[in-house]
């Protein structure tokens, strides 16, 4: 059952998308996600949405794989259209009881809806898209300025990198406590929330025991082979900027500046809903 | 001069408190000498906490002797200043593969020692490449290590030291969580990287199969290196082997079995083979 997580999904495939410098993905995502809350007009909206379905059909990761993404957050979703539908206040359409629902609640639970699925859509884009591997690498790459204040990036890196080779080991181990624990007696299944939790105590303890002397094992096997942490170390798979990555931030620049347009336009032709 | 120099070399373990006062101390090891020369292949030999674990640790400058001094091609360990390249000339493969795989693609992790001591970037993917030749898994060079078997995770781990371009590796119970077929790819990789490359290996098992392909063999009890001499001078001994609790190769245990029994067959034999032929002759 644990071995259904999946972390930074990765749809493997050789689109344009998939060999972009992942410094680049990072930094287009994070403009998609700021522009989608700054230019809330619905022209920019539908610059939006065409610059969505544009990087997912050049992305060439099947659509349903996209709307997979949805599904661990749709009571989130839920939540916020109710909120929004019932508690914007304004000129109420429909009045039913305690309930009231009014053009201004409409409209802000259909932005927010979108909003939401629109920022999970680009996310998981990125990820579908980016191996964990380049994920990290690229996020030491665009943090190094932080350095400079003292933040440990590579070893943040280095943690992540190990983070991610360890959690499918570590999530194999799970399953077999669990089992061995299951043969020995043990129950996970019935009872309410509380026991269920104090189920699980069983398995936590040899878990952690277990990877306490992971950490041991592995920290002295990256000492033999030299490691002192980043510094004078150099890089197998260095990030370098191709062409088609200047091509990308060029077209991430006309992305931008066609949304300031939407902008300006707006101020003077007010759209009514 | 010696590769490895070890001249009483001792080390205790301290159990510490939450003060920090010492409430226990394990000697692991009294008094080990080892000189071993460039290109041998050693086998050690010895029971459950004798203390070859804490003698490889030694021999990488994971820890430094208590007593004792312990140079390794001519650099003393205790020093600080020589810790570095200490682990650049002894590379060290421990027991569990999953444990010492850092990296999620087998070449990345191959890379990981090259990349620590600060090669070129041309250099490192050269010598990635033929680390991974070397323990024959370069087709391997793109896959995940958790989906590799046991074995041709241990390789993948030995092509990382490879890579680094050790005078001697240390390998310490490699083949211990290992199947036969695994244990015997391990093995075949160690005596061709011997043979072929001329480094140094330091084999720590429990195998007394793997032991014969040794030059010399090693063996320790209660922290202290009891024999030491070639495979037959060691397996001719079986009775004092048994008192360290460790045993001889079958095909040694049968021979010296019939040499009791009446049979006249020459002592140390090590492989079937062997005993055959002496058995053969016989007739
Ligand atoms: N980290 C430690 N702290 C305290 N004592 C230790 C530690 N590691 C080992 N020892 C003790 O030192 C002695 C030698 O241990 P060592 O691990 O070197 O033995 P070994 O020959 O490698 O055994 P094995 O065959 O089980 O690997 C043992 O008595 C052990 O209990
Ligand atoms: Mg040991």
């Amino acid at each position: 059952m644990l071995r259904e997580i999946t972390i930074g999904q990765y749809y493997p495939s050789n689109s344009i998308l998939h060999r972009l410098d992942a410094r680049v993905k990072i930094i287009g995502a994070l403009l998609f996600i700021v522009c989608l809350f700054v230019f809330h007009n619905p022209a920019g909206y539908a610059l939006s949405t065409l610059f969505l379905i544009s990087m997912i059909t050049v992305s060439k990761v099947p659509v349903f794989y996209i709307f997979r993404g949805i599904k661990p957050l749709v009571y989130l979703l839920l939540l916020t259209v109710i909120f929004n539908l019932f508690l914007v206040p304004g000129k109420y359409i429909v009045s039913w009881w305690i309930f009231h629902i009014s053009a201004e609640g409409v409209r802000m639970a259909v932005v927010m809806a979108l909003r939401l699925i629109y920022l999970i859509f680009g996310t998981s884009l990125l990820t579908f898209t980016t191996t964990p591997n380049n994920m990290t690498d690229a996020l030491e790459s665009l943090l190094k300025p932080l350095q400079a204040v003292k933040v440990p990036v590579h070893e943040i890196a280095m943690m992540m990198s190990i983070a991610l080779r360890f959690i499918p080991i570590l999530l194999e181990e799970t399953d077999k406590i669990m089992k061995a624990q299951t043969a020995r007696g043990a129950d996970f299944e019935s009872g309410n929330l509380i026991k269920k939790i104090k189920s699980l105590i069983p398995v936590l303890v040899p878990l952690f025991v277990s990877a306490f002397r992971r950490a041991n094992d592995l920290a002295l096997a990256m000492e033999a082979r030299c490691y002192t942490g980043g510094k004078g170390r150099t890089k197998m798979k260095p990030l370098q900027y191709q062409r088609r990555d200047y091509l990308a931030f060029l077209f991430f620049c006309v992305y931008l500046g066609m949304m300031i347009l939407t902008k300006i336009a707006d101020v003077k032709i007010p759209i009514r809903l | 001069m010696d590769m490895i120099n070890a001249s009483k070399i001792s080390y205790s373990y301290e159990r510490i408190d939450e003060e920090g006062n010492t409430t226990e101390r394990v000697a692991a090891l009294r008094g080990v000498d080892m000189q071993v020369q460039p290109g041998e292949f050693i086998a050690v030999l010895g029971a459950n906490g004798s203390g070859k674990s804490t003698l490889a640790r030694q021999l990488n400058a994971l820890i430094a002797p208590t007593e004792g001094t312990l140079y390794i091609d001519g650099m003393d360990t205790a020093k600080e200043e020589n810790v570095q390249n200490v682990r650049r000339t002894t590379g060290m493969v421990f027991q569990n593969p999953d444990n010492q795989i850092i990296a999620s693609v087998v070449e990345e992790d191959v890379g990981f020692g090259p990349e620590n001591l600060g090669l070129e970037c041309n250099t490192i993917w050269e010598r990635v490449e033929e680390s991974l030749k070397a323990v024959n898994l370069y087709a391997y060079r793109k896959a995940a290590p958790g989906k590799l078997s046991g074995g041709q995770k241990q390789r993948v781990a030995i092509a990382g030291i490879v890579a680094m371009r050790p005078k001697c590796i240390v390998l310490d119970e490699p083949t211990a969580m290992l199947d036969p077929k695994g244990r015997r790819e391990v093995i075949r990789t160690c005596r061709a990287l011997n043979e072929v490359e001329g480094v140094t290996i330091i084999l720590i098992t429990h195998y007394m199969e793997e032991a014969i392909y040794a030059d010399r063999i090693y063996c320790m009890d209660k922290g202290q290196v009891k024999l030491c001499g070639t495979p037959k001078e060691i397996f001719s001994r079986p009775e004092e082997l048994e008192a360290m609790q460790l045993d001889v190769p079958q095909a040694t245990k049968l021979g010296y079995e019939l040499k009791k029994a009446g049979v006249p067959v020459p002592d140390g034999i090590l492989t079937i083979e062997e005993l055959v032929e002496a058995l053969c002759c016989f007739h």
